[in-house]
């Protein structure tokens, strides 16, 4: 029972993980087309992220889909107290998903100035948002915020502290950071040098960023949960800090040297390892001081069945996914030059 | 179709699961103010994008249209963002 329920419990830690990840990197590209400005090289960064992220738009959101249905399939209780405490942060970043993928979509076609400059402007926004409150809502679990089944502090408690807030800094550092490093490949992968140089410098700077703002989510935890903090730092959780803190300054190196070699190997586990931090350490808790996995858990039938469906996903999904990548990776998914 | 499904909606009531959860049982804790808040953001954003979702079509319906007119287009699809190019590009 408990091992079956464990299994899920790691199905949807993967889930997120994955979503982390690849979702990150879409959303890191958002933060740049937002920041790219009105300049010829903001116009020319924004046509490299049209023909880097079209071919795979939205196709992470699969990752996103698999973590919600494992969540209140496998592990109802927890959904309850995760929506019943945080809707406001689940809210705002689903509307920014909605809003993300259907103004992408419409400035490819939009036609007009004024109409691709608004669209482009909501795609932007929304990019960081997304991130910025899903990984709140999870730094407001991590908290021990989220009462078990219904509220125990009042929602804008549970949903504003130092340790939402923080977790969602870090969330747009990291997904700024890997969308970077993303993009220097797709640049490196089109032969564009003058774009392999405008995101390298800017992978720095996405470094310095997630290095601080995860110094800033270190004390934040620090202060309000030093005992997640102390498990971090001795306990499961202690390889993915450790691969977090020395691949991060090591994929930074490497875009500062100019070395194209492993960076994107090096970013991907980096950014892959922060959700697993926490989630390691306050295993087998799912909201600290109050649900373990197996409190939480579903009945028996339910799990084997979500397991069975979980190998079904991973048998269609995973060979499709990875098909996308590889073809788009193989350059033969650009839109024909117009 | 939408009327089935609004009469087993509607037929079903008061349970939200048949014989096994009522709707008040089922019902969000979320203060009132926030749900009619919520629904009307939904509303008016999904009305936004369905506004511009059908105008773009129609846009791109019309230009279209004049590139087979003109015969600009070598294909139908040329110019479409998405999906399989042909090997000739």
């Amino acid at each position: 029972m408990t091992a079956l329920a464990n299994l899920s419990a790691a199905v949807l830690l993967l889930a997120i993980t994955a979503y982390s990840v690849a979702g990150g990197a879409d959303f890191g590209a958002g933060i740049w087309d937002l920041l790219g400005g009105r300049g010829r090289q903001g116009h020319e960064a924004r046509h490299l992220i049209d023909v880097a992220m079209g071919p795979v738009w939205e196709a992470n959101n699969v990752w996103l889909v698999l973590a919600m249905v494992v969540c209140w399939t496998g592990f109802p209780l927890l959904f309850q107290s995760v929506f019943a405490s945080l809707y406001p942060l689940f809210s705002l970043a689903l509307l920014g998903v909605v809003l993300r993928g259907a103004f992408f979509a419409f400035r490819h076609v939009a036609g007009g100035e004024r109409m691709e400059s608004a669209s482009s402007l909501i795609f932007g926004i929304s990019s960081l948002t997304t991130p910025f409150f899903f990984a709140a809502a999870l730094g407001a679990i991590a908290s021990g915020r989220v009462g078990v089944g219904s509220p125990k502090v009042s929602v804008w408690e549970a949903c504003v502290s130092p340790m939402s807030v923080s977790f969602g800094l870090v969330a747009l550092a990291a997904t700024a950071f890997i969308g970077a490093i993303f993009l220097v490949a797709d640049a490196r992968r089109l032969k564009n040098a003058a774009m392999v140089e405008y995101f390298r410098l800017r992978a720095v700077v996405a470094t310095i960023a997630l290095i601080i703002t995860g110094a800033i989510g270190l004390i934040a935890i620090w202060v309000e949960s030093p005992r997640l903090l102390s498990s971090m730092m001795a306990g499961l959780g202690t390889p993915f800090v450790l691969a977090a803190v020395v691949l991060t300054p090591a994929a930074g190196y490497l875009m500062w040297s100019s070395r194209f070699t492993f960076y994107r190997v090096f970013a991907a586990v980096a950014v892959g390892s922060l959700v697993p931090a926490w989630a390691m350490a306050q295993a087998p808790n799912m909201l600290p001081g109050g649900l373990t996995i197996a409190h939480a858990a579903a009945p028996t039938a339910t799990h084997v069945l979500l397991l069975v469906v979980t190998a079904l996903v991973v048998l269609l999904v995973v060979p499709s996914l990875g098909l996308l990548l590889y073809l788009d990776q193989r350059s033969h998914l650009e839109p024909t030059k117009q | 179709m939408e009327s089935g499904w609004v009469t087993t909606e509607v037929g079903r009531q008061p349970w939200i699961v048949y014989n096994a959860m009522r709707v008040s049982e089922a019902v969000t804790s979320a203060p009132a103010a926030y749900v009619w808040t919520m629904l009307t953001v939904l509303v008016v954003v999904y009305s936004i994008m369905a506004i511009i979702f059908v105008m773009l079509l129609m846009r791109l319906a019309a230009k279209w249209h004049r590139d087979d007119l003109e015969g600009a287009a070598e294909t139908p699809e040329e110019g479409v963002p998405y999906g399989p190019q042909p090997e000739t590009a």
